[in-house]
């Protein structure tokens, strides 16, 4: 396996587990939970930061242990080959993600709060309810998360593939 | 997979060359070890400007390292 496979690895781990815990967290909260809630907020910060000095802290770990130069400091043209064609799965998730948190805003319209009663969790909101601007956003930071993760699936795949 | 349509002899030429590595041939074209593997294994067809770097340290031509399978 190559340093930037494994670098890959890592983002996708960290992907996966920040934007797993702040969603396991936001969607069981319960459907009249206040989503502009300081703690909230600050479980949003928290989780950005973590994504970002998580992957970076840790790509230099695995660099480091390889012995700093090779592979893992140099890219050529097929690591830049690799990362258009990553960036460009990554760009298709995003833009259907996107198209789907439309219609389902469009699907489902009303006044926002007018029908909570038929919600237990912030889950039932997103799939039932009409939606708050704090719950598009959830819907928006998930489509964010799944661009991410499809860009570097597709990197460990590129790179497990040979190109 | 499909492997690319490009064929190569790299490998012979490496050998033929003191047995030259993967690593040494990366340095010297300026590329990646892996990416020389994947060349190698036909899995990745490299640019033109690639395949003529790697041509001219061999001393040779393109088409005396590189081939295309009709």
């Amino acid at each position: 396996m190559s340093n930037r496979e494994r670098i890959s690895w890592v983002a996708l781990m960290v992907n996966l587990t920040a934007g797993g815990s702040y969603f396991a967290n936001i969607l069981l909260l319960p459907a009249s939970a206040d989503l502009f809630d300081s703690r909230v907020a600050h479980m949003s910060v928290w989780v950005v930061f973590l994504v970002i000095i998580a992957s970076e802290v840790l790509s230099r770990i695995v660099q480091k242990r390889a012995g700093g130069g090779g592979d893992a400091a140099d890219i050529d043209e097929r690591d830049t080959a690799i990362q258009l064609r990553a960036h460009r799965n990554a760009h298709y998730v995003l833009g259907g993600a996107l198209v789907a948190v439309i219609i389902r805003i469009v699907l489902i319209k009303g006044e926002p709060d007018s029908t909570l009663h038929n919600a237990e969790s912030v889950l039932d909101v997103l799939m039932k309810e009409p939606l708050a601007v704090m719950h598009v956003v959830q819907l928006l930071v998930a489509a964010l998360c799944l661009s991410a993760v499809a860009f570097n699936l597709s990197r460990i795949f590129f790179y497990r593939r040979g190109y | 997979m499909v492997p690319t349509e490009v064929t190569n002899s790299i490998r012979r030429l490496r050998f033929e060359m003191g047995e030259m590595t993967q690593q040494q041939l990366a340095d010297a074209v300026g590329a990646t070890r892996q990416t020389i593997i994947a060349i190698e294994s036909g899995k990745y067809a490299p640019s033109l400007e690639l395949a003529f770097r790697i041509a001219r340290h061999f001393g040779r031509g393109v088409e005396d390292v590189f081939g295309f399978r009709d």
